[in-house]
């Protein structure tokens, strides 16, 4: 069969892993090398593959890593049977890999832009990689904001990572706690816009949500990449909207079931758009006139 | 288009010609009383072939098996290596197909090998078949509908031979090379037709282009109700008598929702899915995009009547009406798009 098949996974070892955070739902990062070494993988960020544990099935992930960095890497929340095997493995496994898939982020058409990232959770990930891909190209972009929540400050990712860029003045990072812990300025989720913010905190108890309204993002020459939970990316639109964003502005991914990745196994549709080709990322315009159907 | 006539009386010499070199399927009525494609010389003699009816199954698992190994993996000192399926590789031909099942073959080939990306599974089956497909002299079932959806039962779309029944004899059109070239290994079998058999063809023809006999339809206006009613409550109403049993998607020619897991044995295999089934869209967060039956029974009609359409220019329905006759419920598509508000 001299076509791609597109079925087949290249098989790749474990080179590298980063537990990010612990607990029930730990986070771990694992970079991978394919075994073959003609197998190169060209991908845009905000694009994902389908990550394989041989026996036990395979998922689709967001690349988490900007191709600008040279390695492929997957960051992985344990909540599954395939996850909880992922997080079973060590530097030296086998993983399949087959992709990449879906649209990516349009980075080429962002630039000049003002940008900010907000994201929520394993909402990272894919954000990681396109703001890394961002600060990697500074030059064509404006300026750089890091809005990043998670439930405690324990369960916050890629902190070293995070911590250096905002050290080096690459970026704007604020980040957002739900539980108030010692350190954290408090935020009022119920009145956001009247939070008092102060520029120089860096650390705030609140939604993320809150923290958009309290920060009061400005839309002029700028635009919004939003992942994380359903509800979280909602009140952030929501938030953004009371601050005159347009909906154009505000991009998004969604995910969905899939298991071809190729748009045929017919799960991941919203309405008659397949997640797995058509996106994962989606303009807010572009997913409100998509059906009810999520 | 070259014409022939193939007596019914050699049509048993004809299948068996034929089985020396490729791989036949014919419709034979099974165990169950189910009249389904098997191959001949495996599960199915040729004098068993059943071309008076519509198959109660699609000839679909040809191309596109229940189950299907995509690859099986092993470990050679601790490493793993990947051995893709060998493709089945033998001249397929499949005998006694109805057009409405043949035009589901061209359906099939738009979402598989049409687009951006190519199903090397389904390819390599579909290269590697011909369809020769009999007319339905009029409505072959009371549940056909296949004028409301582009067809005709003597369409010729996705055949490479069309067969009409002409009595005693089978009046045979070519329609494709490959089917041509068929022909040609039976040349032997094969006359000249007379004038009284090309009038009793030409009869068969006149009856499809007027759709005679049918008594189920759907209106292109029913269809483009969809439009506006994705909201309606009727979704609710029509869905209630629903079991989510998911036949008539496995019975559908044109349903191609598939899974793919990993099982004992080293494996990874695709199956035969259901877009009925309640776990089909659930995320590992357990969040559930289509929960309610109401939305799995609209998704599956939006599907074949809108989504299709407007991404591929055509409906993912060919009107056969299996998925009306096998209905545990009694639900007919004809009637559900019909009175769609």
């Amino acid at each position: 069969m001299s076509e791609e098949n597109h079925y087949i996974p290249h098989v790749a070892e474990i080179t590298s892993i980063t537990q990010e955070t612990t607990g029930e739902r730990a986070v771990k990062t694992f970079k991978v090398d394919f075994k073959d070494a003609n197998v190169q993988l060209k991908f845009k960020p905000g694009q994902t593959c389908m990550v394989s544990v041989f026996g036990k099935g395979e998922s689709m992930f967001a690349i988490s890593q900007s191709p600008t960095r040279g390695s492929l890497e997957f960051s992985v929340q344990r909540v599954g049977r395939v996850t909880e095997m992922l997080h079973e493995l060590e530097v030296g496994d086998e993983v399949g890999i087959r992709g990449p898939y879906g649209n990516g982020f349009p980075v080429e058409q962002w630039k000049g832009k003002n940008i900010y990232f907000i994201a929520g959770g394993i909402g990272m990930a894919p954000v990681r990689a396109v703001m890394n891909y961002i600060v990697d190209n500074k030059e064509d972009y404006g300026e750089l904001y890091l809005i990043y929540g998670a439930r405690t400050s324990r369960d916050l990712s890629f902190k070293a990572e995070i911590d250096a860029l905002e050290q080096g003045g690459a970026i704007d990072v604020r980040r957002t706690i739900d539980v108030e812990e010692p350190g954290w300025v408090p935020l009022d989720n119920k009145n956001p816009e009247q939070s008092k913010f102060d520029p120089s905190s860096r650390k705030f108890t609140g939604f993320v949500a809150t923290t958009v309204s309290a920060m009061k993002c400005t839309p002029e020459n700028a635009l919004a990449v939003i992942c994380g939970p359903p509800i979280m990316i909602k009140t952030c639109i929501a938030s953004l909207a009371k601050l005159g964003w347009k909906d154009e502005q505000i991009y998004t991914t969604l995910e969905n079931k899939m298991k071809c990745g190729i748009g045929k196994c017919g799960r991941c549709n919203i309405g008659g758009v397949y997640v797995c080709v058509d996106g994962p990322v989606f303009t807010y315009a572009q997913v409100k006139k998509m059906l009810n159907d999520q | 288009m070259s014409k022939y006539i193939l007596k019914k009386e050699k049509v048993v010499d004809a299948l068996n010609a034929l089985g020396n070199a490729n791989a036949v399927y014919i419709p034979v009525k099974n165990k169950r009383g189910l009249v389904e494609y098997k191959e001949l010389g495996r599960d199915a003699a040729a004098a068993d072939a059943k071309f008076d009816c519509r198959p109660d199954v699609p000839p679909k698992a040809i191309l596109f098996p229940q189950t299907q190994v995509l690859f099986t993996f092993k470990k050679v000192d601790g490493k793993i290596e990947v051995v893709p399926t060998e493709p089945d590789d033998r001249e397929k031909i499949i005998f006694g197909v109805r057009p409405c099942d043949a035009i589901a073959i061209a359906v099939m080939d738009k979402v598989f090998i049409g687009g951006k990306f190519v199903d090397t599974y389904y390819k390599a089956r579909r290269e590697r078949t011909a369809v020769i497909s009999i007319a339905c002299d009029g409505p072959a079932d009371s549940t056909c509908f296949c004028p409301s959806t582009g067809g005709s039962p003597a369409a010729t779309e996705g055949s490479d031979v069309l067969l009409y029944d002409v009595g005693d004899s089978y009046y045979v059109e070519v329609v494709s090379d490959k089917g041509r070239k068929i022909l040609e290994s039976l040349s032997a079998s094969l006359e000249t037709p007379s004038p009284e058999q090309e009038k009793r063809k030409d009869e068969i023809v006149r009856k499809a282009e007027a759709a005679e006999g049918f008594t189920r339809s759907i209106t292109a206006e029913s269809i483009s109700k969809l439009d506006s009613s994705f909201d309606s409550k009727y979704w609710d109403d029509v869905s209630r008598r629903c079991l989510s049993c998911g036949a008539c998607t496995y019975y559908c020619p044109t349903c191609h929702c598939f899974d793919i897991n990993d099982e004992p044995g080293r494996k990874r295999v695709r199956t035969w899915d259901s877009c009925q089934f309640s776990n089909f869209t659930m995320h590992t967060s357990s969040h559930n995009p289509r929960t309610a039956k109401a939305q799995r029974l609209r998704n599956r009609y939006y599907h074949k009547f809108k989504y299709s359409k407007d991404n591929t220019g055509r409906y993912l329905c060919v009107g056969c009406g299996r998925c009306i006759a096998l209905c545990p419920a009694g639900l007919d598509i004809t009637k559900v798009i019909s009175e769609v508000k």
